[in-house]
């Protein structure tokens, strides 16, 4: 069965439990998005489902396997992770970035090809060169991310993989956020799958297939966009109380709307 | 400067270091003569019965100044090779081996030896008599590691930030055992530790080369293999996880090859330093932080500054040997801090 | 009177008491060993050479604690010890309520040696010895500050006697050996050797070896190749503690192809008995010149009861 499946998680870290009994499923062709509060468990039920952490009871199945059956390698030729933040420890350039998500053994010029496509998709194509830390900080998060859809793009076998991004858009324009959202659209249409965390609610609306929404660890609401995005559930997961509208095309919000914060 | 040519110009500057190191001493055997002796060896089949006014200058080089150069460049190469894996493994350009405890525990071994050891030197073959020291040097920092790494690990993971300030207390420990020592060491044995401290690739020999060479080697060969996950792990030990990289295993197999490298080293030629934490940085600057081409051409440069070291120890203070150390750090900081001022950029992250 | 004595009056003070107290029998003791009792029966040796002149003065028993370097006779190491005479505790010097110290040159830090010198203790801090006759001086020195003038000059004298037999001697050597004279083995590194203005040069100058390593001063460390260059006939490995592997010396690359090794001249010498330049001085210089000469006659020195006991394992 293919799909990237979280069954009954439950994940406990230093005594307190942050990922109470969610389960999420992550087809081929979908962009799942979590939201959810600050502290609600979305990074945790992403590092579950990328294998980073263990479930203290519940599975993780990749296509079918545990996710924890999988060697570090090939578990990398399924799956891809954008982490929140991206450091680097030495001045590597743009082009080298994106390279540390190839795997060894690929022919340089297969590797350079790679590198160059997934550095044009996300507006680096001419930066290749330059070194990271001379880049602001949303030039970085598109190397980075240039580094993941490169790891989805080395290796092909038939097999689904998935792309992991953890607020990939948390330091980007708007033109950028909309683009990586774009990017994640296209590798879920090419039979990919995508689980995103976003902070907007808006961009979370307009980009996911299906939103999957947590609070204190636990989901509290799941589905198509416009079946959970409603006044009832932003009140339960930010207590705020705003209006959610359908205009354009699906539900968005605005926050201009709110009425009064407690 | 472009991969191919900054590891050219390191290899260059070996060959250089090389017949440097080959044909300067206290005693003039210049790159002329080398030639001639060379010849009169050949042209003798061996050493043997070779014509008397060849015989010293053959001793020379090949007793003296031939295990000197290739014990010098093994030592340089180890210690920065194994500075390299340190800084990308900690991903702190600041890290070499001394993080994990392998100088403190080799040198407590050391001085535990000069000055306890007198009682249990009859106890070794005949063949090691002399090398009771080295090869307690050696124990004592691969243990140190060992127990380094034992602490630090829980449920088959590694916590390097644990393993760091565990190195720090056990480092502190072996300093408190070696003043103690020191403490009541004798004139001629704090002499000889001191002295050892500040390193030396005096009393080089075959044999020598050939206890330390395995656990050099054992470092070089894994070198290519640990290259990729060093890469992915100047992400963070969970972004390398992603891309693909058994991080525990590439832990592990890092600090217990550099462990054993240095160790080897420094009981060799003592703690000499600044070699493991300038080198990797030069060529860092020079072609970048990739760890396929940084690894060797760290060794490399570590191999031609070890020897240019030594070149200058054993010529400035004849027929006294300048302690390597000294050269090092007074010609090597200078040098590297210029370094720092100038480029600050390109070498930190 | 000795100046030491003049420097202290407390300790002038103390003496009194000690003559005051005296029993009807100690007052018929003849007036050496009424000297003797003056100084005291709780001696502080600082210095292996010290112990032993004090010992070879038959006043051993005196002694209340010796220092670490202090290894000859076999009975110095069952005293109560103050540790390495070069890093001395001023209190736990004192601890011991010593009547008198006396302390080879090179005890310290300052610091205690001034603490030591302004407590009520005669102290007697000994000169450097520069030269083969600095030996006798400082035998009579140390005589009189425990107060055994006349076992202390018949003790010099006999020294003299057999450092000047050995000095002839060697005086009649047509060739003296180019010789290097080590700190002890290499432990695997570089060796190290004495240069001028040092202990060693001085031993050399007793057993008749030229030092080959004269153009630097002090112990240091030696380029390997430079060593072959200086061209060794015979070496000197001092011995502190263990004994030292000769042959482990001989196979050192920088020794390997000299002449010393090849005439088997690579000699271990008690460095204690050699440089601490205790009463044994000129027995142990000849025993090693007798090596490094060993197609030279040298008269036996006549046997003393200083040098019998086998020298420390």
């Amino acid at each position: 069965m293919s799909g990237l499946l979280a069954e009954a998680v439950s994940v406990r870290l230093g005594g307190r439990l942050v990922l109470d009994q969610a389960s999420v499923l992550v087809r081929p062709g979908e962009v799942v998005v979590l939201i959810g509060p600050n502290g609600a468990g979305k990074s945790t039920l992403l590092s579950a489902l990328a294998g980073d952490v263990t479930p203290t009871s519940g599975r993780v199945l990749l296509d079918g396997a545990e996710v924890g059956s999988f060697r570090p390698r090939a578990l990398a030729r399924r799956r891809a992770v954008l982490a929140q933040t991206n450091d680097l420890a030495f001045p590597f350039t743009v082009g080298e970035t994106a390279r540390l998500g190839l795997p060894v053994g690929i022919a340089r010029r297969e590797a350079d090809a790679i590198v160059a496509r997934n550095l044009a998709l996300v507006g680096l194509g001419d930066a290749a060169g330059r070194p990271c830390s001379e880049l602001s900080g949303g030039e970085r998060q598109r190397a980075h991310l240039a580094r993941v859809m490169a790891q989805l793009d080395a290796e092909p076998d038939g097999a689904p993989r998935y792309l992991m991004l953890d607020e990939p858009t948390a330091n980007l324009d708007l033109e950028h956020q909309l683009a990586t959202l774009a990017v994640a659209r296209r590798h879920a249409e090419a039979g990919g799958g995508v689980l995103a965390v976003l902070h907007d609610v808006n961009l979370a609306a307009m980009a996911a297939d299906v939103i999957v929404a947590l609070k204190a660890g636990a989901i509290v609401a799941a589905g198509a966009p416009h079946d959970v995005v409603t006044d009832k559930l932003v009140r339960t997961l930010y207590r705020v109380d705003a209006e959610v509208r359908g205009v354009p095309e699906g539900p968005f919000l605005l926050p201009q709307s709110a009425r009064s914060e407690t | 400067m472009t991969k191919f040519s900054g590891v050219s110009a390191a290899i260059a500057l070996l060959v250089f270091a090389v017949v440097a190191s080959l044909s300067i001493g206290p005693v003039a055997i210049g790159p002329t003569r080398l030639g001639e002796v060379f010849n009169a060896i050949v042209a003798n089949g061996g050493r043997a019965g070779l014509p008397a006014e060849f015989v010293r200058d053959a001793t020379i080089l090949a007793d003296i100044r031939a295990p000197r150069t290739v014990l010098g460049a093994l030592v340089g190469a180890a210690m920065a090779l194994a500075g390299a894996v340190m800084q990308g493994m900690f991903r702190n350009p600041l890290a070499d081996p001394g993080l994990i405890g392998v100088s403190s525990g080799a040198a407590f071994a050391a001085v535990s030896w000069i000055v306890l050891g007198e009682g249990v030197a009859h106890l070794l073959p005949q063949a090691l008599a002399e090398l009771g020291m080295p090869l307690a040097a050696f124990a004592g920092g691969l243990a140190t590691t060992l127990l380094l790494a034992r602490i630090a690990s829980r449920d088959g993971r590694t916590e390097i930030a644990v393993m760091l300030l565990a190195g720090v207390a056990l480092g502190a420990l072996s300093a408190a055992g070696t003043g103690l020592l020191v403490f009541t060491a004798r004139d001629d044995q704090l002499r000889a530790f001191l002295f050892w401290t500040l390193g030396s690739l005096g009393g080089a020999t075959w044999f020598k080369i050939a206890l330390a060479l395995p656990f050099m080697l054992a470092l070089g060969l894994a070198a290519p293999f640990l290259a990729r996950g060093l890469d992915a792990v100047a992400l963070g030990e969970r972004a390398a996880f992603h891309v693909g990289i058994d991080v525990e295993r590439l832990k592990r197999v890092a600090v217990v090859g550099v462990a054993a490298a240095v160790a080897a080293a420094v009981a060799s030629a003592g703690t000499i330093g600044f070699v493991g934490l300038a080198a990797p940085h030069l060529v860092r600057l020079a072609i970048g932080p990739g760890h396929r081409a940084l690894l060797p051409a760290s060794a490399v440069l570590g191999a031609a500054l070890l020897l240019l070291s030594d070149v200058a120890a054993r010529t400035l203070a004849t027929p006294a040997e300048l302690p390597i150390g000294v050269v090092t750090a007074a010609f090597g900081a200078p040098f590297f801090l210029w370094l720092l001022m100038r480029r600050r950029g390109r070498m930190v992250g | 009177m000795s100046e030491a004595r003049e420097l202290h009056p407390a300790a002038e003070i103390s003496r009194r008491a000690v003559l005051l107290g005296m029993s009807a029998s100690a007052l018929a003791l003849r007036p050496s060993q009424a000297m003797a009792k003056a100084a005291g029966d709780k001696i502080v040796t600082l210095g292996g050479g010290v112990t032993e002149i004090v010992y070879a003065l038959g006043a051993g028993d005196r002694i209340v604690a010796v220092d670490l370097t202090s290894t000859y006779p076999a009975a110095a190491r069952g005293k109560p010890n103050v540790g390495y005479y070069r890093r001395l505790s001023a209190e736990g010097v004192l601890a011991l309520a010593p009547t008198a110290i006396v302390a080879a040159d090179g005890a310290g830090p300052k610091e205690t040696m001034d603490v030591l010198a302004s407590a009520a203790v005669p102290l007697v801090s000994l000169a450097e010895v520069r030269r083969p006759g600095d030996v006798a001086t400082r035998i009579r020195a140390v005589a009189e500050a425990i107060g055994e003038q006349e076992r202390g000059t018949a003790l010099a004298d006999a020294v003299s006697a057999d450092l000047s037999t050995l000095a002839e001697d060697i005086f009649h050597i047509q060739k003296r050996q180019r010789t290097l004279i080590l700190l002890g083995p290499s432990n695997g590194g570089p060796l190290t050797a004495a240069g001028s203005q040092s202990t060693g040069a001085l031993a050399l100058e007793l057993v008749g070896g030229d030092n080959v390593a004269a153009s630097m001063t002090g112990w240091k460390p030696l380029v390997d190749e430079a060593v072959l260059a200086l061209y060794p006939e015979a070496v000197i490995v001092m011995a502190t503690g263990a004994p030292v592997s000769v042959d482990a010396v001989a196979r050192h690359p920088a020794l390997a192809g000299s002449a010393a090794v090849r005439d088997n001249r690579v000699v271990a010498a008690d460095a204690l008995g050699l440089v601490g330049f205790g009463p044994r001085v000129a027995h142990i210089a000849q025993g090693v010149a007798k090596r490094i000469y060993s197609d030279q006659a040298f008269r036996e020195l006549p046997a003393r009861p200083w040098t019998e006991q086998a020298p420390p394992k």
